[in-house]
């Protein structure tokens, strides 16, 4: 690795970013972050709709 | 006319009468006239003087030699250096190239390299690189040898970047020449030149790569690297929690959630440990249908959640291909970076309200080992080594377009 440096430090640097980014479950999210969710969810969950409910969608089929 | 040669000298040429003069005895004779406008200005003129491996040398002869490949012809240059104590040596030139060339002690051995032949000469072997016939062209200065405008010789190069290794032969010898490239600043600072040399034009023969050696090192590097990356993996795998936090086994009627509230919320669970991903699988026996799940993971005492959906649809038959599937029974989700804390899952799942029954079970996951962003490193780290093979082999493919064996 002596012999590259510069390609040791690029590779080091770009691995240690992908494990950091593994070790805290960063991500590109597919959940939408909501704050506040009614306690009452709990009693009655039909007073909350979540945001994917509202998405278009394809099924699939031959 | 001065001899700088001494009693080595078998040939001068008179650059004014262009005659190339028998200077062997006492009796100058005349052995050729040639036309001036054949005359050719060397760049480092007659009588200049550098030092070459310690040795100062001094530019007694110069000579011009071509080449007609497909009838195309290519001319270099030739300066004959002289030291009275260390004998002869040449500095050859084509488009800005160089070569420091001395007459071999030893007779190259034959061999192949490659496939292709070659010669092996002090425990180097060099790859056959062309074979011309090569014409005297112009002649000045003098010589150790009856030199003629005109003269034709066989020529075979073999290379070994940064050496090259020629043969030169006629009906009666066979001459073998070794050559060691230099760049025209080198020639330039050896000789005291003034000004700039001129530029070099494409790549030689013999040039020796800028990548040379360069690609090998790489990879080995890339090697370490990768059982570093292997390492990570391992350790990675190792070190996450994967702790399964919840699993429920649920049936669901499409047709009586049409009628009324079909949302329902898990039991809570307890996701802990550092801030990680959290996993919800979807297993169904989904068969020729599809279904809808609207999940949301809500932090029970903060009220955070995180609305996501996963849509599962799973077809298969026969038709004239033979047997087909489509999608799968079973999804999942990462939800990444979800603080410790209880939670627990609102669930509404959707069917077609026809769609009859379906059974599934959902499982929560704490901090599922993913390689994810690691797999995306991957060709990263690959870059470089690729990249500098790839430029290394543009740089042979240069060299060799120019042989006897450039790609067709």
């Amino acid at each position: 690795m002596l012999k590259n440096p510069i390609y040791s430090a690029y590779s080091l640097l770009l691995l240690g970013a992908a494990a950091f980014a593994q070790w805290t479950g960063f991500g590109l999210s597919p959940a939408t972050r909501v704050e506040n969710v009614p306690k009452s969810v709990r009693e009655n969950p039909g007073v909350y709709r979540s945001h994917y409910a509202f998405l278009p969608r394809w099924f699939g089929g031959k | 006319m001065e001899l700088r040669g001494f009693q080595h000298t078998r040939s001068a040429v008179c650059i004014q009468c262009l005659t190339v003069l028998d200077t062997s005895s006492d009796q100058v004779k005349i052995l050729q006239r040639f036309d001036k406008q054949d005359r050719v200005r060397p760049i480092i003129p007659l009588g200049t003087r550098g030092k070459l491996h310690g040795t100062t040398y001094e530019v007694i002869g110069f000579m011009v030699r071509t080449i007609t490949v497909e009838g195309v012809q290519y001319s270099w240059h030739e300066y004959l250096l002289f030291n009275p104590y260390k004998g002869f040596r040449y500095l050859t030139t084509y488009e800005g190239h160089w070569n420091d060339v001395v007459p071999c002690h030893g007779l190259p051995e034959p061999a192949t390299s490659h496939g292709k032949p070659a010669r092996k000469y002090l425990d180097v072997v060099y790859r056959h690189f062309q074979n011309a016939v090569a014409e005297t062209t112009f002649v000045m200065g003098e010589f150790p040898w009856a030199v003629r405008v005109g003269e034709k010789v066989e020529t075979d190069d073999y290379v070994a970047p940064p050496y090259i290794l020629s043969s030169e032969s006629d009906k009666k010898e066979v001459n073998w020449s070794h050559g060691t490239y230099m760049t025209g600043a080198e020639v330039w600072r050896h000789f005291s030149l003034p000004g700039q040399p001129p530029p070099a034009q494409g790549v030689f023969a013999n040039q020796p790569s800028p990548h040379g050696g360069k690609p090998a090192r790489m990879w080995r590097t890339a090697l370490g690297l990768l059982g570093l990356w292997l390492v990570v993996v391992i350790v990675m795998g190792v070190m996450a929690q994967n702790k399964l936090v919840f699993e429920q086994t649920y049936d669901f009627n499409g047709r009586a959630a049409a009628l009324g509230e079909a949302s329902f919320v898990t039991p809570v669970f307890e996701l802990g440990g550092r801030t990680s991903g959290v996993d919800v699988e979807i297993l169904t026996d989904l068969s020729n249908n599809w279904a809808v799940f609207n999940l949301a993971l809500i932090n029970e005492e903060t009220g955070q959640g995180y609305d996501f959906g996963k849509d599962v649809s799973y077809y298969s038959g026969r038709d004239s291909d033979g047997d087909w599937t489509e999608g799968s029974r079973r999804e999942s989700v990462t939800v990444p970076q979800v603080p410790s804390g209880r939670y627990y899952l609102r669930v509404e799942p959707e069917m077609d309200a026809s769609g009859g029954m379906m059974k599934y079970t959902l499982r929560v996951r704490r901090d599922a080992p993913h390689v994810g962003w690691l797999l995306v490193a991957l060709p990263f780290l690959l870059i470089p080594p690729v990249v500098t093979t790839l430029r290394s082999a543009a740089f042979e493919g240069a060299r060799w377009a120019e042989s006897d064996y450039a790609p067709s």
